[in-house]
């Protein structure tokens, strides 16, 4: 009995230190991996995850922490920023903490861009947003919006037709167009 | 059954005496040894089992008395105590200590009438 | 004689492992067998006999010695392999709690004390032969049953509060306003179940109590090795 239970000690310590390298040098590693790449993509308004933003979905803008917590998961994210909202106008104001020149200028029009349709199209009564950077404001409109990509806006919450936004937005030409309707310096 | 308790009482300090004296007439087991205390007391006093079974253990500690299982060909074996010669010894001690407080409880509990 | 030996194996039903304990039960179960043999040969029906039997001894825990002398070297060999092999198997068993992030502590605590118990495992094993495997030492065994007892209330009560408490921390609002308890995809679901489930892991330590008594009476040392009450 005790030679025995010596041999089933061996093969399971065998067995649990195979079992540690499998899960510590592999899987863990690939999870951080997959989810840094997630991370980096909702960085990213043609990789950008609509699952992810669902959830904010509200009627009223002046829910502020419902607001906050969407320009945390969408594009821009990573730049500090806090919030100003002024109910009676409906109009958001993104205080950015760093300058605009610090991204892309196409790539800034395309985040400006997506940004404002995810929230028109999530947040029902929000008409204005302004994205305050250190060397100058942004404005967009619902309005502006609307005229770009049809009405009503939350009709294109679903995973087919927002995937289909994404596309026509990786045309850098096509963003600079739109911007130019939607995008108010 | 609150008489036999009171006897019960009394008794209790002398069991190994009890049963070393069944044992000095022969080797004998549990129950048999419980028959032959129940026979000797003309009726009046059982022996219990758990009572039988710590002096019995108590004694073969003490080396009083030694143990061996019987070879009977039928029904199931029995376990045979002996009495040792240092048994015998604790018995003929016990007897005399008896005996002496015997005659001094008598002394001191009987009523004497004074003639 | 059936009825009366199922009633003699309950009264020893905890005490299996000892040798000298068997004896004691065969010869208590030849005595009764003698005495109701004896009753109906005397008139009385069977089964009265057996009642008869039965009821005159109903509990052998004050038979059973205080202490006991036990070949300690020989017991702790083996409640150290018992010991490693529980705590390997809860390592083992626990590390798929690591990938959820939750659990890891109290892996690396496992791991911990599958690393010590297994150095001394195998220094023990490499002194075997310097080893007195004679030596005896004296222990209680009712105390060791006594212990064993306590150490499953201690560790039921330990469950039952930690179910509990996860249950008030966890779903306490849901519970007070009568909402439903929504779990947000296998995620959250597994965190949930970890939660629920590592305390389990306890059960390593009334384990061990349990497993103490029987290896005192399994390298119980026999009454004929000089030892004296």
């Amino acid at each position: 009995m005790m030679a025995m239970r010596h041999r089933v000690i061996i093969v399971l310590a065998i067995a649990g230190i195979a079992l540690l390298v499998l899960i510590q040098g592999f899987i863990i590693p690939g999870n951080q991996a997959r989810e840094e790449q997630y991370q980096l993509e909702q960085q990213n308004p043609l990789t950008h995850d609509l699952g992810s933003i669902l959830k904010y979905k509200n009627k009223y803008m002046g829910n502020a922490s419902n607001l906050m917590n969407l320009f945390q998961h969408l594009p821009l994210q990573s730049i500090p920023k806090t919030f100003e909202l002024d109910s009676d106008k409906l109009r958001l104001k993104v205080l950015f903490s760093e300058p605009a020149s610090s991204v892309k200028e196409i790539e800034l029009k395309r985040a400006l861009l997506y940004n404002s349709l995810a929230a028109y199209a999530l947040v029902d009564n929000l008409e204005v947003i302004e994205f305050h950077f250190t060397d100058g404001t942004y404005t967009s409109t619902r309005t502006a919006t609307q005229e770009v990509f049809g009405v009503p806006l939350s009709d294109l919450l679903t995973e087919e037709k927002w995937k289909t936004i994404q596309e026509q937005l990786k045309d850098d030409s096509y963003v600079s167009k739109q911007a130019q309707i939607v995008i108010q310096k | 059954m609150g008489e036999s308790n009171i006897s019960s009482d009394n008794i209790r300090g002398h069991l190994d005496a009890i049963i070393l004296r069944v044992l000095c007439e022969g080797d004998n087991y549990g129950y048999e040894i419980m028959k032959a205390i129940a026979k000797n007391s003309g009726g009046q006093y059982e022996l219990k089992e758990p009572s039988l079974y710590t002096s019995l253990k108590r004694l073969e500690k003490q080396k009083q008395i030694v143990s061996y299982w019987g070879d009977e060909t039928q029904g199931g074996r029995r376990k045979y105590y002996k009495v040792t010669s240092l048994g015998k010894e604790a018995y003929e001690a016990a007897l005399e200590s008896w005996k002496v407080a015997k005659a001094i409880i008598d002394q001191l509990i009987e009523r004497q009438d004074k003639s | 004689m059936d009825s009366l030996h199922k009633h003699v194996n309950q009264l020893f039903a905890k005490y299996k492992g000892s040798k000298q304990i068997q004896e004691l039960k065969r010869e208590i179960l030849s005595n009764l067998e003698a005495k109701v043999a004896d009753l109906t040969a005397g008139g009385m029906s069977y089964s009265d006999a057996v009642d008869v039997a039965r009821r005159s001894i109903t509990s052998i825990d004050d038979l059973i010695d205080d202490q006991s002398k036990v070949y300690v070297n020989q017991m702790t060999a083996e409640l150290v392999q018992r010991g490693l092999l529980y705590v390997l198997i809860a390592w083992i068993v626990t590390m798929p709690f690591r990938i959820f992030g939750s659990g890891i502590m109290l892996n690396g605590l496992l791991l911990l004390g599958s690393i010590v118990l297994g150095i001394v495992y195998v220094v023990l094993r490499l002194k075997k032969q310097d080893m007195h495997l004679g030596r005896t030492a004296a222990f209680d065994v009712q105390a060791a049953f006594r212990r064993r007892k306590l150490a499953w209330i201690i560790w039921a009560v330990f469950i039952i509060v930690t179910i509990l408490y996860n249950t008030a921390m966890l779903f306490g609002s849901n519970i007070w306003f009568q909402t439903q308890v929504k779990i947000a995809g296998p995620y959250h679901f597994a965190t949930l179940g970890t939660q629920y489930a590592l305390p389990f892991v306890s059960i390593l330590v009334p384990m061990l109590f349990h497993i103490v008594p029987g290896l005192m009476m399994k390298y119980e040392a026999g009454e004929d090795d000089g030892y004296e009450a």
